[in-house]
């Protein structure tokens, strides 16, 4: 019987060899581990082996046995390694299923990358009210009555709370006062949400848009620190080839005031684009919220948010922008 | 035609801090260069303005080949809203010598006061009226060269009368006007308040007659108005052909009044504009002198002698001082006192040193420099922004990012992951649409500019402009959408205006789904929007998520109130039929609302992220039952799960909603809930014979509270 199972072990270890995928190799196991295997089948036999034999062939069948697994394991394995198909039929190359797919409005994520910026610049969010009266929205921010400013035509006014005329904020400057009512210097402050102007809807006009208002009050606070800043978010925004410009301009509440480009990056070309306002916040402003100019000096800006985003996207029409067509959405 | 205009931002959409009524101004660059020594060509005339706070903003040429620039001018610079202030600032940066146009006024002619007499009686509304007499003038076409001027920045020659007054107003920003002096009545000129109801004909092709009220200052003669104080001259004494005798009126007019004025009457003209800036009474007799001296050159005639002028005495010139340290804190520069002094000059503030300041005597043409600071903004300006260094390092006190802006981007990002797509809306919306979501007792507000036109409600909620965008996306082929907004609504409530700031969310029901009826599809988007809400509640701090589906919310069929341990946070609900179909939609669609701010979640959200500790997991295996309750149709699944909570069986660690079940094999009325039981003991492996009371409790809970019968 020795001989036999030596002859058996042997062949069954050749055919196994020859095993050349999945199904061969499962074959060969019933053909020789199975319950009705030629492994199995020699367990009559040992019933006929003499008793001082019997040790001796016992032990050698369950070689066999072992030495008949171990050679079906790491021959499954082999083939399974190969290549050849086994498991499941999938096709690998059909399209995939319909996850519901979402995205944050190019708006809100534009914010975001700026708020971002400026809070690793120092800069806490805040935040105000998006009806407004006529103190924060102008007297405050040195905008005297019969100002050109607080025209009717430039304005979405309403009707008196607590006998102050309201109104849609038409910038988000308010948060200056808002903030420095409530708050001594330092302050440094980032601002971001709607604004509203009466204007009729086209390409390039909407009656809301958004701003991005910075402020900082603080000891010392001089034109080189708000020209190094926005340089500062430029570079850490739009790359390091960015640049800044500012030209001189007129805001009521700032005085150096100056309209800010900045050098960014449109379709692999750096280009100037206008980008927002600034200046040193006007001694009037800091007075009228109780700061006294000579200790404390402070700038502020505001950067226009649709005009960053639709710039840098390519987005030719402002009105895209409120539509919210979800094709247009996934763009970003 | 004017040829003052307002920005037209050909950059792009609006932004910054901009806004403060910037103009455009039309130049001719041959213009300019009439009072430049050397003359500039276009580039360095724009390069300088836009340096000096003009920026350039366009090109072109005439149709008479004048070459022209668009030139932007704010608000608080009215001096520059001509060729001759442009042309001094274009000077100062650029080293040119500014030419002033030579005048020529020959005297000895009748006395005027023998034409004319002035009464001016509302000083503080007109500070200075001057009148002139020319008789005997010749009306005809301008010279070529003046037409050239005109035809370059836009304007249409009309005959050298008028063109003369046009082409003072932009050489020297004066605005003036020309009466035939012959219509005039009763030989007087008078400044006073329009009567109540006077009538007015403006010049200009069909213009109609006006009524004027006491709050406009008219000019008027004995008899009538004859022009609206610094807005129009009137059609009856305006100047013809046969025009022969002249007055020229040069004046000066509150801004406020004039700006009122023609927006009351909606009549506004360069002129206004001018005045609506300021126009200081010392600046009036150099523009007088040029139109008197180039009208005589233009139409020949005779002048009177002398001036008629009423009104308040011209104020002494304004006295400014600058500390020069204080210059140098707010610009961050070294600038040297004697390069402050050598830019003052320059702008001929006439400085002088005085201790640690610089005296400065401001030009009447300045009507923008009355402080330290103003003069500091010239220091900037003339000095160069672009010579302001840029450091390498700023200095930052460390801060950390704020808890609510941290867990609403957290939210965010789950519904993006959660496929909804965010909007951004407008806030104003149309009347009926805000109306049909608004709370009883509480009234909308509204903007009074009638250009919001049919959109003039700040919205009292997300959902209608949700709605659509849906509506949008539906048509456009995008059939199933799921949408969040975050943005405030407003309302007012007894009299006290409330801003919230919400989040919105808007689902569709699903495209493909077994039944097709309105119940299930809206419960289909329910079961979207539900498990939505309980994703934002877990994320901004847990709680137990409950709704009371007893509360009607406006422009909603079935809905509730959101409340996580009890407090109130939002609502959710089916909008209303009716209401959806206004919109344009037909099939269920489903919203909520949960208040970001004042109230709602914002305690949560201000001390975000949520505290956490680990709790010891469950340690033995539980079993699971389920359980199909046979129920009336108005039971909802809280009272179910409310009644088995409030039962409390021991071993029950959950109550988990299956499916419903309704169909013909079933009862009228009835509906079968299968909800799933979970049964777990702390310290040991739960057998089937300790579950089976549990159940029977449950069973007989059930039967008590919603006459349930229940089937395992």
């Amino acid at each position: 019987m020795l001989v036999e199972l030596e002859e058996l072990q042997t062949a069954a270890l050749a055919e196994l060899a020859a095993a050349a995928d999945c199904e061969a190799v499962e074959s060969w196991r019933i053909a020789y581990l199975g319950s009705k295997g030629r492994l199995k089948g020699m367990m009559p036999q040992l019933k006929t082996v003499s008793k001082e034999d019997k040790p001796a062939v016992g032990k050698r069948l369950n070689e066999v046995k072992v030495a008949l697994e171990q050679g079906f394991e790491s021959r499954k394995a082999e083939v399974a390694g190969s290549g050849v198909a086994s498991g499941p039929q999938v096709d690998v190359t059909q399209p995939g299923a319909n996850l519901p797919e979402g995205r944050r409005h190019v708006l809100s994520r534009t914010i975001d990358e700026i708020v971002d910026i400026f809070g690793r610049m120092g800069f806490t969010t805040a935040e105000g009210p998006e009806v407004e009266d006529e103190w924060h929205n102008f007297t405050a921010l040195n905008i005297p009555a019969g100002h050109p400013a607080r025209d009717p035509i430039d304005n979405f006014f309403m009707g008196e709370q607590e006998g102050s005329r309201t109104l849609l904020r038409t910038q988000t400057s308010t948060v200056q006062i808002r903030t420095l009512e409530k708050q001594k210097p330092p302050v440094r402050i980032i601002a971001c949400g709607r604004v509203y102007r009466p204007d009729t809807h086209d390409a390039t006009h909407y009656s809301m848009f958004h701003q991005v208002e910075g402020l900082c009050v603080d000891r010392g606070i001089s034109m080189v620190d708000l020209k190094t800043t926005l340089f500062q978010f430029a570079r850490a925004y739009f790359g390091p080839e960015a640049e800044v410009r500012m030209r001189p301009s007129f805001f009521p509440f700032t005085e150096p005031s100056a309209e800010v480009d900045m050098k960014m990056k449109i379709k692999g070309e750096w280009q100037w684009i206008e980008i927002g306002g600034c200046g040193m916040v006007d001694p009037n402003v800091l007075e009228a919220v109780g700061v006294d100019p000579e200790e404390f000096t402070g700038f502020a800006f505001g950067l226009g948010i649709e005009r960053v985003a639709m710039r840098k996207y390519g987005i030719s029409d402002i009105r895209w922008l409120y539509e919210n067509d979800v094709r247009f959405l996934n763009q970003f | 035609m004017s040829c003052v205009k307002t920005s037209r931002l050909s950059d792009g959409p609006p932004g910054g801090l901009t806004g403060y009524s910037p103009r455009i101004m039309r130049t001719s660059i041959n213009w300019l260069n009439d009072y430049l020594d050397p003359a500039l060509d276009a580039q360095t005339q724009a390069d300088l303005l836009t340096a000096a706070g003009f920026p350039y903003d366009g090109e072109d040429v005439a149709e008479n080949g004048e070459a022209w620039q668009e030139i932007e001018t704010t608000s608080n610079r009215g001096d520059c809203l001509c060729h001759f202030g442009l042309a001094r600032e274009a000077a100062l940066l650029g080293g040119s010598r500014l030419k002033t146009p030579k005048v020529s006024l020959p005297r000895g002619g009748p006395p005027i006061s023998e034409s004319i007499e002035i009464r001016n009686t509302e000083p503080d509304r007109c500070p200075l009226y001057t009148a002139r007499v020319i008789r005997g003038v010749k009306v005809g076409p301008s010279p070529e060269w003046l037409q050239r001027r005109l035809i370059a920045i836009g304007l249409v020659p009309r005959n050298n009368l008028v063109d003369a007054t046009n082409f003072v107003l932009f050489e020297y920003g004066q605005p003036t006007h020309v009466f035939d002096l012959d219509t005039l009545r009763g030989g007087r000129i008078e400044i006073r308040a329009a009567f109540a109801g006077e009538s007015f004909l403006p010049i200009g092709e069909g213009a109609e007659s006006i009524k004027l009220v006491p709050e406009d200052l008219v000019i008027a003669d004995a008899q009538r108005a004859i022009a609206m104080a610094g807005v129009k001259g009137g059609a009856e004494t305006s100047v013809t052909d046969g025009t022969t005798n002249i007055l020229l009126e040069a004046a000066t007019f509150d801004p406020v009044g004039v700006r009122n004025t023609s927006r009351r009457h909606r009549i506004a003209s360069d002129s206004s504009y001018r005045f609506e800036r300021g126009v200081h009474p010392a600046e009036i007799s150099v523009a007088t002198d040029r139109l008197a001296s180039l009208i005589l050159e233009l139409a020949g005639g005779e002048l009177c002698d002398g001036i008629v002028a009423d009104g308040q005495p011209i104020p002494k010139a304004r006295s400014v001082s600058m500390r020069p340290a204080r210059c140098r804190a707010v610009l961050g520069i070294d600038i040297s006192d004697e390069e402050i002094i050598r830019l003052l000059d320059g702008l001929g503030f006439a400085p002088i040193a005085v201790d640690d300041d610089i005296q400065c005597t401001i030009p009447p043409r300045r009507l923008d420099i009355s402080r330290e600071a103003d003069l500091i903004e010239e220091i900037a300006r003339t000095h160069g922004l672009d010579a302001l260094p840029i450091n390498e390092t700023i200095r930052i006190r460390a801060v950390a990012p704020k808890p609510v802006d941290e867990g609403l981007n957290a939210v965010r990002e789950m519904l993006v992951g959660a496929g909804f797509h965010e909007t951004v809306t407008h806030t104003l919306i149309g009347p009926d649409a805000a109306a049909a979501f608004l709370k009883t007792g509480h009234a909308v507000l509204k903007v009074d500019d009638d250009r919001a036109a049919a959109e003039p409600v700040l919205r009292p909620s997300l959902v209608p402009s949700l709605l659509r965008v849906a509506k949008h996306n539906h048509d456009l082929g995008t059939g199933n959408v799921r949408l969040f907004e975050t943005a405030s609504v407003f309302a007012q409530c007894d009299g006290v205006h409330r801003e919230r700031r919400l989040l919105g969310l808007l689902v569709d029901p699903p495209l493909t789904v077994g039944s097709r009826d309105d119940a299930s599809l809206g419960q289909s988007a329910f079961g979207i929007l539900r498990t939505t809400i309980d994703r934002i509640v877990r994320i901004i701090g847990g709680g137990n998520v409950e709704i009371d589906g007893s509360v009607a919310i406006e422009g909603f069929t079935a809905s509730g109130e959101i409340r996580v341990d009890g407090r109130l946070i939002g609502t959710l609900g089916v909008i209303d039929p009716a209401i959806a179909q206004r919109h344009g939609h037909d099939r269920p669609l489903v919203a909520a609302e949960i208040e970001l701010a004042p109230e709602g979640v914002a305690e949560a959200l201000s001390t975000w992220p949520p505290e956490s500790t680990a709790a010891a997991l469950a340690a033995f295996p539980s079993i699971d039952r389920d359980l199909t309750v046979l129920v009336d149709e108005p039971v909802n699944w809280a009272e179910i799960e409310g009644a088995i909570r409030a039962g409390t069986p021991e071993l029950l660690e959950s109550t988990e909603f299956v499916t419903v079940f309704r169909g013909a094999k079933l009862p009228a009325g009835r509906k079968a809930i299968t909800l799933r039981l979970r049964f777990r003991a702390p310290d040991r492996t739960l057998r089937h014979e300790e579950v089976d009371p549990q159940m029977t409790t449950i069973t007989a809970i059930l039967a008590d509270a919603v006459k349930g019968e229940t089937r395992q």
